[in-house]
């Protein structure tokens, strides 16, 4: 056993055995052996990726248990896992350290962490998967730690706990039949020997059931006509698992997404890449326009988030690799700033007990440091030149005009515009509306130490891939390089 | 006749889960999940009946042992959800205030 695969093997069982660790032996009670253990935990994994990342130079394939490709499960460890692996465990240090200040989370610390720590490994486990059915298998561990996550709240959200499960129970169960077929038409589930079967045999069978795969991912990553679940769960649970949730989950599903695109063929005939492109311009369009609507801070961002799914699936479904250094930058970007405006609005909320912005103002003057980084994450959410927004949607414009996707781009360009709308709503109505037209005034309050370090690192990376680019440029040409040969080596 | 039968669970389980009725989705959800357990077995690939084993003699000709596996798989998570929902539904049922509104 070399060191890469005791690495991978360590990766694996650190989510599981600090799952095990808050299930059985801490209780609730214990607040300072909570925090430092979850703090030694999220270090921990930050390390192995990191390790992960700058040891292999190749793609490494991990047969599990040694049955190899038409038997076992195998995980692969590309370029596009080890970076997104960083990435995503870089994020999960900052909310974890946010994690110890919020308050709704005081009571039932442990089970919180639970589900932390299960939908890291449903994370990892989903992202570097190359089978169908073990897809599904990690996509159901996801799922499961987000109900966890979304129950514990001390808010009133059973409904919309119900509304969640409901619409991602039955996407699981669209996408579990949608493999049933793919193997009784290809006979593995493998997603390299799929590829192989598709690109020797015609099979009329194949579009409906990629077509049912789709759905059932369209369904669960909160694509146009159901996405009505993910800004109904995310604004109403605490704001450190709405983080969370918002951070992974729908990522996740649109990189495995990205993958596939990649990977077999018929996804990218033209009838598919015309759908897709429709649900992604409708998916920008109907998740801006409703957050337009809105006047909470927590329900705009996550209408924000429904928004910009469409962006990365737009940039998903143009077949040229300029697409993809698009999609993998502009979902980078945004798993970035997300959290950090995220961040901003816990922040709020625990200091005005609301992020109603007809209730809420002045927060400049109350706070003139979590104003500043507001309007930074927030003006590179919507897109202005040295930030690191800018650059991802016009990589994205610019992949969709050279690919004659005249409808996607005008499209992008509009929901830019009612994005920044959104966001110069928030910065006037909360940060500077005047003392008499306010219904709570806030006393000047200072950020915590906990609050800037879970803050800054959010701030500074975005605010580094916006002025120098050039950092994750080599990486994502690798990328390319991978998703492009379909798989090599 | 398999097939045909998949189909009409199918279909009776997309119809139940689009009911406006608690009971009628969580049923719903069951039928459809059974359902796509007989299409697994259905799709499977099940040429052979000799039992998995590989015996001295032959290895040709036993039984496909993946759907097995799939199916088992997906009715343990399966039932997983269904305990999740039906807790969530009980709780639901507590807070009356919901079906004051329905009714």
């Amino acid at each position: 056993m070399n060191i890469m695969q005791l690495l991978i093997s360590f990766l694996f069982a650190l989510p599981i055995f600090a799952t095990a660790v808050y299930l059985l032996f801490i209780k609730n009670n214990q607040m300072i052996v909570v925090k430092l253990t979850q703090l030694i935990f999220s270090l921990l994994l930050l390390t192995l990726s990191v390790m992960i990342f700058f040891k292999h130079n190749n793609n490494i394939i991990i047969h599990v248990a040694s049955w190899h490709a038409p038997f076992g499960i195998s995980l692969v460890f590309d370029h596009l896992t080890t970076l997104m692996l960083v990435i995503f465990s870089l994020v999960i240090v900052c909310i974890n350290i946010f994690s110890f200040q919020d308050p709704d989370l005081q009571i039932q610390s442990n089970t919180f962490y639970c589900g932390f720590w299960l939908l890291i490994l449903g994370m990892i486990g989903a992202l570097t998967t190359y089978d169908v059915f073990n897809l599904y298998v990690w996509s159901e561990v996801m799922l499961v730690s987000a109900f966890i996550l979304l129950s514990n709240s001390q808010l009133h959200n059973t409904f919309k706990v119900y509304h969640y499960a409901m619409f991602n129970i039955v996407g699981t169960l669209l996408m579990l039949l949608a493999i049933a077929f793919i193997y009784g038409i290809t006979g593995s589930l493998n997603y390299m020997k799929i590829a192989e079967f598709l690109r020797h045999h015609q099979s009329s069978l194949m579009t409906p059931a990629l077509l049912l795969l789709l759905l059932g991912l369209g369904v669960k990553g909160g694509l146009f006509p159901f996405y009505f679940w993910l800004p109904n769960a995310y604004p109403n649970t605490s704001s450190s698992s709405a983080m969370l949730l918002a951070s992974l989950i729908t990522k996740v599903i649109m990189l495995v997404l990205l993958r596939l695109a990649w990977l077999w063929s018929p996804l990218h005939t033209s009838f598919i890449e015309y759908l897709f492109i429709f649900i992604a311009s409708c998916t920008m369009f109907f998740g801006v326009m409703g957050a337009a609507n809105h006047f909470r801070i927590r329900d705009i961002l996550s209408f924000h988030i429904v928004s910009q799914l469409g962006y990365i699936v737009l940039a998903i479904f143009i077949p040229t690799s300029l697409a993809i250094i698009a999609a993998v930058y502009f979902l980078i970007h945004n798993v970035f700033v997300k959290t950090n405006l995220l961040m901003v609005a816990g922040i709020i909320e625990k200091q005005c007990d609301s992020t109603n912005l007809n209730k809420i103002g002045q927060l400049l003057k109350s706070s003139p440091l979590l104003a500043s980084i507001f309007f930074i994450a927030a003006m590179s959410l919507a897109g202005l030149p040295p930030l690191s927004g800018f650059w991802g949607k016009l990589l994205i414009l610019k992949a969709a005009l050279t690919s004659h996707v005249y409808i996607g781009a005008c499209i992008a360009i509009i929901v830019s515009l009612f994005t920044l709308y959104s966001m110069i709503k928030i910065w006037r109505f909360g940060f500077c509306q005047n003392q008499q037209t306010t219904k709570i005034t806030t006393p000047k309050f200072t950020l915590t130490a906990t609050q800037l370090i879970a803050t800054l690192p959010l701030l500074i990376i975005p605010l580094a891939l916006g002025l120098y680019p050039d950092i994750i440029l080599p990486t994502l040409k690798s990328i390319t390089v991978d998703l492009n040969r379909g798989l090599g080596s | 006749m398999i097939e045909l039968t998949c189909g009409i669970l199918v279909s009776i389980g997309m119809y139940l889960i689009l009911e406006n009725n608690f009971i009628r989705k969580v049923f719903g959800i069951v039928v459809l999940s059974t359902a796509i357990n007989i299409v697994i077995l259905a799709c499977g690939r099940l040429n052979h009946a000799t039992p998995a084993f590989i015996s001295s003699s032959s290895v040709n000709g036993f039984a496909n042992p993946l759907p097995q596996a799939l199916i088992l798989t997906a009715i343990v998570i399966g039932f997983g959800l269904l305990a999740f929902l039906c807790a969530v539904i009980k709780a639901l049922m507590a807070d009356h205030s919901i079906f004051k509104q329905k009714s």
